[in-house]
C-alpha cells in the first residue's frame, strides 16, 4: 500500500476548475518534484491535501497510509503527519512563534513538552535554519522579509517533523546561501527513511540540491508527464513550450470561469 | 462609603457604594464582582493616582455601572476584562477636573448568543485634562456587542484631550458588532480623535493554525489572544490572569 495514494482527483476553487483528474502515488522515503508554468494547479493540489476549506473535492479519493484524506479535518491531517510549507504564510499579529509551536508540538504529543526540551528543540531548528533564536519572540511572519517567512516555514517543519512533507516554493526569495540553508533542512528530515515530501519549484537549482526520486509536470490541472532529473532539465533549458509537440495539450488553454462563459452565451 | 487613607493594593469584593481615595495617594484596587447589579461611585481626591482592574466572576447578566470622578491632577487607569458568558451591560462614566488624566482598557469577549454592551462617558470638564480609551472586542457564536463611546469636552476645558481607539473581530454571519463613537467639543483650543477599526475573522489565519495541528477551537483562541495581545501585556494582576488562564489558556 503507497503511503499517498491520489485518485483521479478534481478540485473547483470558487466556481473554476483547477484540477482535472491527479492520479499521484507517493511511498516511503520518496521525494516528488512538481513542475508547472503558473496557475495550473500546484498550489491548489498541496492546499487540497491539507484541507484547504477554499477548495472543494469535486470527485477523487485521497488515502494516507489507508485512511480516507478527504474526510479528516486540517488539524487531524497534520497529527496524521502532514505538514504543508505554504508559498504565503500568513502573519498571525500577537502570537509569537514560540507559543504558536508551543502549541503545535502540544497538540501532536500525549503530554505536554517540557519547557527545557522545548527550548534545546528550538535552539537547534532556528540553528539548522540560520534564523537568530530571538525571531521566535516575534509574531508569527509580523514584518517577516521574504526570505525570513521561507525559513520560518521550515523552522516550523523541523519542529513538527512531517511524515510526508508539501512543500510550495520554498525556495522562491531566498537569496543563494538561503536556498543552500533550506536544502539541507530538508535533507536532514530525509535522513529518516520513513519521510517523504512534495516538493514544488520553478527552479532546478533547488532540485539540484534536494534531489528528487520522481518528477511530474502538471498542465492544466492534469499530470501530463512523468519522470525523472532530466525532466527538470528540460523545462529548465527549454521552458515548457516543448510540451505541446510532444504531448498535444495546449498549455495556454485557460479555464474560463463558468458564470463567465454563461455571459458569453447570453451575448 | 470605603475611605482609602493608605498607599498600597487592595483586594475588594463589590455590590455597592462609594469609594473614595484620599489626596496624594497611590492605590491599586483589585475590583472582584460577584452579584448582578453594581453601581459604584469612586472619588478620586486631588493628587491621587488609581489603579483599578476589574474582575469579573461568572455572574449573568451583568449590569455595572462606573462612575469615577477625577479631582484636579488625580490619575485613574481601568483594566476591564469581559470574558464572562452571558448577557452585559457596562456604563464608565467618567468625569474630569484639571489636569486630570483618565486611561480606560477593555477587552469583551461575546460568545454564544450573548449581547453585550458597552458605554463609556468622559466628560472632560475642565482644562487641561486627559482622557483615553481602548476598547478590544471579540463577538461570535451568534452573539453582538456594541462599543459605544462618548467624548464632551466642555466648554472652558481648553487643552483638554480626548482619545478612543476601538477595535473589533467578527467570528462568523451571525454575530454582530457595532463601534459608535460619539465627540461633542464645545471648547476650541482642544484635541480629541478616535479610530474604530471593524473586521472579520481571516479564514486563512485558522487554516494556517490548523495545518500545525491546532484544533479549529484552538486556532480561534489562538486568534484572540494575538489580538487582545497589546491589551494583555499592559495588565499585571494575578486575579485577572487567573481568569485569563481559565477562559483562554493563556499563559504567563
Ligand atoms: N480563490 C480563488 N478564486 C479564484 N481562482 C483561484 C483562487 N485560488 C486560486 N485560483 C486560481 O487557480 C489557478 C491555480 O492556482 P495555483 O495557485 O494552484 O497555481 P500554481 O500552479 O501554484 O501557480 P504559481 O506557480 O504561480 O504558484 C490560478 O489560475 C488561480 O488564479
Ligand atoms: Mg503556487
Amino acid at each position: 500500500m503507497a503511503k499517498l495514494s491520489i485518485k483521479d482527483l478534481h478540485v473547483l476553487v470558487g466556481n473554476k476548475k483547477i484540477l482535472n483528474g491527479i492520479n499521484l502515488e507517493i511511498n516511503d522515503g520518496e521525494v516528488h518534484a512538481l513542475l508547472a508554468p503558473n496557475g495550473h494547479g500546484k498550489s491548489t493540489l498541496l492546499a487540497v491535501l491539507m484541507g484547504n476549506p477554499n477548495y472543494i473535492v469535486e470527485k477523487g479519493e485521497v488515502l494516507f497510509n489507508g485512511v480516507d484524506l478527504l474526510k479528516l479535518s486540517v488539524d487531524e491531517r497534520a497529527k496524521a503527519g502532514l505538514f504543508l510549507a505554504m508559498q504565503y504564510p500568513m502573519t498571525i499579529p500577537g502570537v509569537s512563534v514560540s507559543d504558536f509551536l508551543k502549541s503545535a508540538i502540544n497538540a501532536k504529543s500525549e503530554k505536554p513538552i517540557s519547557l527545557y526540551k522545548f527550548i534545546k528543540t528550538l535552539e537547534e531548528a532556528c540553528q539548522d535554519v540560520n534564523l537568530p533564536l530571538d525571531m521566535v519572540h516575534r509574531p508569527v511572519n509580523e514584518g517577516f522579509s521574504g526570505g525570513e517567512k521561507k525559513r520560518n516555514e521550515i523552522l516550523q517543519m523541523l519542529v513538527l517533523k512531517p511524515s510526508l512533507a508539501l512543500l510550495d516554493e520554498i525556495d522562491s526569495g531566498l537569496d543563494v546561501d538561503a536556498i543552500k540553508i533550506v536544502a539541507s533542512a530538508v535533507n536532514k528530515l530525509r535522513e529518516n527513511p520513513l519521510f517523504s515530501a512534495i516538493l514544488v519549484s520553478h527552479y532546478a537549482r533547488l532540485f539540484q540540491l534536494i534531489t528528487p526520486t520522481h518528477v511530474h509536470i502538471i498542465i492544466n490541472g492534469e499530470i501530463i508527464a512523468n519522470g525523472d532529473f532530466s525532466l527538470i532539465e528540460k523545462i529548465d533549458k527549454n521552458g515548457y513550450d516543448w510540451i505541446k509537440a510532444e504531448y498535444g495539450v495546449d498549455i495556454n488553454k485557460k479555464v474560463l470561469p463558468v458564470s463567465l462563459e454563461n455571459c458569453g452565451v447570453k451575448r | 462609603m470605603v475611605n482609602y487613607d493608605q498607599n498600597g493594593s487592595y483586594i475588594h469584593k463589590l455590590s455597592q457604594g462609594d469609594l473614595r481615595i484620599d489626596t496624594n495617594l497611590l492605590i491599586t484596587l483589585t475590583l472582584v464582582f460577584d452579584v448582578f447589579d453594581t453601581q459604584i461611585k469612586i472619588d478620586l481626591k486631588e493628587n491621587s493616582s488609581l489603579i483599578v482592574y476589574y474582575v469579573l466572576k461568572e455572574i449573568k447578566p451583568f449590569n455595572f455601572t462606573n462612575v469615577i470622578v477625577l479631582e484636579k491632577n488625580s490619575n485613574y487607569t481601568g483594566y476591564l476584562l469581559d470574558l464572562n458568558e452571558g448577557d452585559s451591560n457596562i456604563i464608565i462614566e467618567i468625569k474630569q477636573k484639571s489636569l486630570s488624566n483618565a486611561s480606560f482598557y477593555s477587552g469583551i469577549i461575546a460568545d454564544k448568543n450573548d449581547k453585550k454592551i458597552l458605554e463609556t462617558k468622559f466628560y472632560n470638564e475642565e482644562n487641561n485634562s486627559v482622557s483615553y480609551q481602548q476598547n478590544y472586542g471579540i463577538v461570535r457564536n451568534n452573539a453582538s456587542l456594541f462599543i459605544k463611546g462618548l467624548g464632551k469636552i466642555e466648554k472652558g476645558a481648553f487643552n483638554s484631550n480626548n482619545r478612543q481607539d476601538s477595535r473589533l473581530i467578527i467570528f462568523d454571519e451571525n454575530s454582530k458588532g457595532k463601534i459608535e463613537p460619539l465627540l461633542f467639543i464645545d471648547e476650541n483650543e482642544v484635541q480629541a480623535s478616535h479610530s474604530s477599526a471593524l473586521g472579520r475573522i481571516n479564514e486563512d489565519q485558522i487554516f494556517y493554525l490548523q495545518s500545525r495541528g491546532l484544533s479549529k477551537e484552538e486556532a480561534k483562541k489562538t486568534i484572540i489572544k494575538g489580538f487582545l495581545a497589546p491589551l494583555l501585556s499592559r495588565i499585571n494582576n494575578y486575579e485577572i490572569n487567573l481568569v485569563l488562564k481559565e477562559k483562554l489558556n493563556y499563559e504567563f
